[in-house]
């Protein structure tokens, strides 16, 4: 299994993480990753390299924001998806600008998160391989 | 003694009537202090004098005084002169010099007009008294003064008549009252009679020959006619009593003590104003009076409250004439005195006089013009008496301040309703963002469960799964919406709680730390987007506390704001709850830049802040409303409890807060 499967969900709630991770059941070839930290998922993310992480942007201590930073610096490759339960435009217009591949608002279409979580990492793998 | 049958009686009649001369100096000193007011100033010389008084009245039953009597030349019988006689009349000369002086002190030093010539007429009186009633005393000498021996005595008696005169008129004891009071009985009373006898007397006449009614209904009649009279009449005879006999007497300490009585303790500004008018016009019988007030602005002052004036819309800008002068006047100004009058600017003479006042008296806290009392002439005519304007300042002093309490309760209670509903909105608007997070990721739990099992479902993943598993699975996520819900409606509990603030005072039975956690729940999100991490410490088996358990959340909920303020960004709250003795202590400790010493007492003032409110307007509006600590020492006083603050600049701040324990059993 190459790392282009890996799907690294950085979320503080942990029901969020289960309901994706029962979904994730039907992919045996796609590796589910649930953190409930931001420095927790960025440690797993150094370790993993997933080929999708989807980041909650409201979490204590480290916000989605800082996180996305790191992130992108130690995984440039990497395509993300950022979850909100907030709407802030403003906010929303500087994630879009550091460079994300899609927004979801809370409460989020699960089916519609998990093709374009699937659709990612089709894509991620199509340029390598192409 | 003079028409004595022998010398024997003429002595004892001699005698009898030394007795009453020996007081004569003494009753005469008491009585000229009384009439300028000096009783207290020269008690002692009052008590030396009814001494000599008493020992002369006693030495006058030894030949010390009057040996015998004898034929003077003018008269049959008078006064042999004894060895103390001479002494006597010193001392009777000396003190009747002193009392003319004092009059003649009191005419020269009088403010007034009208008191000058009261006192000048005292004075001329006194001294025909003095000089026609001494000729007397040559007598026993032999000493024969034409012309004084027989008419001097008269000057006693118009001494007598102008001093009753000016008793009566220049408002001196009680006498009027008792005069007054009949005069407006007697009045009534014939006035009643007359109505009910004219009534009779025209209806039996005229009206029984064109509507014949019976006797009954006529008395009816009239007694209601005099009944519809009664108060009119009433009024009429109380101010023509007022106005062209006597002036009512007031003790100024009286109504100062009403005054102060009367307002000290009312809290709402009109009732003030219409209070302190009221009392002064009873007391002092005004025609007329004015408050004015500074606006809130500070820019303009205008008619608070009036009686017996025509333009009550009138203002006064502070940097307009009117004010400027009185500032720079700073005193209390009486029109009456024609000097004063004279030297005032007509900036201040103009108003004045267009409401026909007499008295202006400037309102200062702290030097700062709040308002002013402006009063009219009395409706007897009457000047104000110097008793009165003495008690000005104090009346100024009392005013200003009633007023000045009863407007910053004003400004405050109305800031106070401002500022709870700011405080709301700000609360809500700050709290809107974690709120919608906190639901939204309750709403994402419930929706991904449900969409997890359909999806699955569809996918045929639970065929793999034995009938064991897959009821484990669908209970394990029945618990976990579930969950979410309860944590939903939890978070809509709290914002719709705080929203709805109960305004009675409610006390129930609550854990502090139960509050605490709430307060701290409300603010978590804007904690976590900040990067404030919160220590919580609370001890075991705490008991609860007896308050209102929104009002201390509210408390904490400031506090915490504050802290989060302080430190602007990254920091470290430390809660701790604990029990002090009788008391449960809740402590908030901030890593922020700390609050000066000087501070400390100023910032529990309503108003200070030393929040930079100009750099970010956008932000809530809790932030730099000044208001926060002051609503928190408020509710903890509200409910017997006490705050200890502790800062040390650059270190942090901790505010202690303590509250009684509950002695029931937690």
């Amino acid at each position: 299994m190459s790392e282009q499967y890996k799907v690294l969900m950085i979320e503080d709630e942990t029901d969020i993480i289960y309901s994706l991770a029962q979904v994730f059941e039907n992919f045996k070839h796609i590796k589910f990753i649930g953190s409930e930290s931001a420095l927790q998922g960025i440690e797993l993310a150094k370790a993993e390299r997933p080929g999708v992480i989807l980041l909650d942007l409201h979490m204590p201590r480290m916000s989605g924001e800082e996180a996305l930073e790191e992130l992108k610096k130690l995984l440039p490759e990497t395509k993300f998806i950022v979850m909100t339960g907030w709407e802030d435009g403003e906010t929303k217009q500087r994630i879009e600008r550091m460079g994300i591949d899609a927004y979801f608002s809370k409460p989020m279409d699960l089916e519609k998160l998990v093709t374009k979580i699937i659709s990612l990492l089709m894509i991620k793998n199509e340029v390598k391989n192409g | 003694m003079v028409l004595a049958p022998n010398a024997e009686a003429g002595l004892l009649a001699d005698r009898i009537s030394l007795m009453g001369i020996v007081f004569i100096p003494t009753a005469f000193l008491h009585f000229t202090l009384a009439f300028i007011g000096q009783i207290k100033k020269r008690i002692k010389l009052i008590y030396f004098a009814y001494g000599m008084s008493i020992l002369f009245a006693i030495a006058n039953w030894t030949p010390l005084m009057a040996v015998s009597v004898s034929r003077k030349h003018f008269v049959p019988l008078f006064t042999d002169p004894g060895n103390l006689y001479p002494f006597f009349l010193m001392f009777f000369a000396s003190i009747m010099t002193l009392s003319l002086v004092f009059s003649w002190k009191a005419y020269r030093d009088a403010k007034t007009q009208s008191k000058k010539i009261t006192n000048f007429y005292f004075l001329l009186a006194a001294f025909l008294a003095t000089a026609g009633g001494s000729g007397n005393f040559f007598a026993p000498y032999d000493i024969f003064l034409p012309f004084m021996i027989p008419y001097g005595s008269y000057g006693v008696v118009l001494y007598a008549i102008i001093t009753g005169y000016l008793i009566v008129k220049r408002r001196f004891l009680d006498i009027e009252l008792i005069v007054k009071k009949t005069l407006v009985f007697t009045g009534l009373f014939g006035m009643a009679m007359a109505v009910i006898a004219i009534v009779t007397e025209l209806s039996n006449g005229i009206v029984a020959k064109f509507f014949p009614v019976s006797s009954l209904v006529e008395r009816a009649f009239s007694i209601l006619a005099a009944l519809l009279l009664y108060e009119p009449t009433k009024e009429f005879l109380v101010r023509a009593t007022d106005r062209y006999l006597f002036q009512k007497k007031e003790d100024v300490r009286v109504i100062l003590n009403k005054l102060s009585q009367n307002i000290i303790t009312i809290l709402d500004i009109e009732k003030v104003g219409t209070t302190i008018l009221e009392t002064l016009k009873d007391s002092l019988r005004l025609e007329s009076g004015i408050i004015l007030i500074q606006d809130e602005d500070g820019k303009t002052y205008e008619i608070m409250d009036s009686f017996g004036i025509q333009n009550k819309r009138e203002r006064f800008l502070k940097d307009g004439s009117f004010i400027r002068c009185l500032l720079e006047s700073d005193k209390i100004l009486n029109l009456e005195d024609s000097q004063q009058k004279e030297s005032l600017p007509s900036a201040i003479r103009g108003p004045l006089e267009s409401w026909g006042a007499v008295i202006c008296i400037p309102l200062f806290i702290h030097r700062e013009l709040i308002g002013l009392l402006v009063l009219g002439k009395k409706k007897s005519d009457q000047e104000f008496s110097d008793d009165e304007l003495d008690c000005f300042p104090a009346v100024a002093g009392q005013v200003a301040i009633a007023l000045s309490n009863a407007r910053l309760y004003h400004i405050l209670m109305r800031s106070q309703a401002d500022f709870a509903q700011q405080a709301k909105m700000a609360a809500i608007g700050t709290l809107s963002a974690g709120i919608s997070h906190e639901i939204k990721n309750p709403l994402q739990v419930i929706r991904g469960i449900v969409e997890m099992l359909r999806f699955n479902k569809k996918s045929g993943l639970y065929k793999e799964y034995t009938k064991e598993q897959y009821e484990e699975l669908i209970s394990e996520a029945l618990v976990r919406v579930l969950d979410a819900v309860n944590r939903a409606t939890g978070v809509i509990d709290r914002l719709s709680s705080f929203a709805k603030k109960p305004k009675e005072l409610k006390t129930e039975l609550f854990s502090i730390e139960q509050a605490m956690d709430d307060a701290l729940n409300m603010v978590t999100y804007e904690f976590e987007q900040n990067q404030i991490v919160v220590k919580k410490d609370y001890a075991a088996n705490l008991p609860k506390v007896l308050a209102d358990q929104h009002a201390i959340e509210e408390v904490f909920f400031n506090l915490l704001i504050n802290a989060r303020h302080a430190m602007v960004e990254k920091g470290i709250i430390s809660v701790q709850v604990r029990q002090q003795g009788n008391e449960i202590e809740a402590l908030l400790r901030d890593t922020g830049p700390g609050i000066p010493k000087e501070n400390f007492e100023k910032i529990f003032d309503p108003f200070f802040t030393t929040k930079d409110t100009s750099r970010n307007p956008d932000d809530n509006a809790i932030k730099g409303s000044g208001l926060g600590l002051f609503l928190v020492r408020e509710i903890v006083k509200r409910y017997s409890g006490r705050i200890v603050l502790e800062s040390e600049v650059g270190k942090g701040t901790t505010f202690h807060i303590f509250l009684p324990a509950s002695p029931m059993p937690s």
